[in-house]
């Protein structure tokens, strides 16, 4: 399916400079553990999200190392601070070898 | 007198208990938490549509936003508010998924009888017409939903969606009007049941399923019902006719949405909606 790995993500429009802020992202993944069956016996093999790392401008915020144990459609919120405007990029990658990016602009005032 | 007086109170507080049950919202709280944040799973769907009004392009070499201007902004805000309409060049009472196939057949140059494109439009995980239909729908967020019948065809579907309404059919001899005019404000289950044409439900659909973590629009949950209640056919045959759904953008289902969303008219658009 084209839609896993498409994202949502949220900054506040109004930051001030040395504010801490919120960044709001939810990742579209079925998140599959392994463990389920379908209805024919079969395990459903797993899928789901390992790594997910912010970067702003090009240096790296934080890393969120991912497991099976959370849910579908996994939603992360992280708090940053930044002193100049930017780019904010999040690279996030799964176990089946999918690998996406996702960047958006941050306007500090 | 005092067996009375007891049963007086047991009547008293089984009403009670009634309507503590009835009044329930539509998005329930553990939801309206995530619409406060402005996280919400559907928007994923709206980025998809609008990447895809932008950039996709027929065999014509056109997109949508040759004809539209880009986002829409040229002539689609508000449109979904007056659908379904009647359309002049497709001769037909479309809503809002006929009319985003017919302009892909007509003015784009996909072939309505391709099975690979038709397969693709008509799944609802497929790639063209839930996101298309979302991001068109959420165009028109925050107006007044307007829909009015002047056409004779119109009137024509009106009469019709609303005949279907209290019309009983199929093997459980069921109406929508049972469950959702006449029953309305109870409970099924765990869920309220809402009345679509009194309490202008319309507003917040296409809407975001948490049952099934997908997007449905209205012609879905309109084939859905009919599916799941077994309201398609008059004459049931156990055969062919066991839990069908009837074939989409069909008059009997174009002529229900007619009929709820004229009666959800005034209503305040907010797409995409969250539910259960």
């Amino acid at each position: 399916m084209a839609r896993i790995g498409r994202a949502i993500v949220r900054v506040p429009k109004k930051i001030k400079k040395g504010d801490v802020f919120k960044v709001q992202m939810v990742i579209t993944h079925p998140m599959e553990t392994g463990r389920r069956k379908d209805r024919h016996g079969k395990t459903i093999p797993a899928h789901y999200i390992t790594k997910v790392e912010f970067f702003f401008n090009d240096k790296k915020v934080t890393t969120l190392h991912t497991g099976p144990a959370i849910s579908k459609n996994p939603y992360f919120a992280v708090m940053m601070k930044a002193t100049e405007s930017g780019k904010l990029t999040i690279k996030y990658e799964d176990n089946k070898g999918g690998k996406w990016e996702k960047s958006v602009p941050v306007k500090v005032s | 007198m005092k067996e009375k007086k007891y049963l007086v109170g047991i009547i008293a507080g089984g009403s009670f208990l009634v309507a503590a049950v009835t009044a329930q919202e539509q998005t329930p709280s553990h939801l309206q938490e995530l619409l406060e944040l402005g996280m919400h799973p559907g928007h994923a769907y709206v980025d998809e549509g609008r990447e895809l009004f932008n950039t996709m392009k027929g065999p014509n070499g056109k997109t949508c936003a040759s004809c539209h201007g880009e986002d829409g902004s040229k002539n689609l805000e508000g449109a979904y508010a007056r659908m379904p309409r009647y359309y002049t060049d497709i001769g037909k009472v479309a809503d809002l998924d006929l009319r985003i196939l017919s302009c892909m057949t007509q003015y784009m140059g996909f072939d309505p009888k391709d099975k690979k494109f038709r397969k693709e439009f008509d799944k609802w995980s497929g790639k063209y017409r839930v996101p298309l239909a979302t991001f068109v729908a959420s165009l028109s967020n925050g107006m007044e939903i307007n829909v009015q019948i002047d056409d004779p065809q119109e009137e024509e579907m009106y009469k019709k969606g609303e005949k279907l309404w209290f019309m009983r059919v199929g093997a459980r001899d069921f109406s929508c009007g049972i469950c959702h005019s006449v029953l309305a404000g109870k409970r099924i289950r765990l869920q309220g049941l809402p009345d679509p044409v009194k309490a202008k439900v319309y507003t917040h659909w296409p809407a975001y399923r948490f049952g099934n973590d997908r997007m449905w629009t209205m012609e879905d949950r309109v084939r859905s019902c009919f599916r799941a209640y077994f309201l398609f056919e008059k004459k049931w045959n156990e055969k062919s006719d066991w839990v069908k759904k009837p074939p989409p953008y069909s008059d009997w289902v174009i002529a229900l949405e007619l009929y709820m969303k004229h009666a959800a008219n005034g209503g305040v658009i907010e797409v995409p909606g969250l539910l259960r």
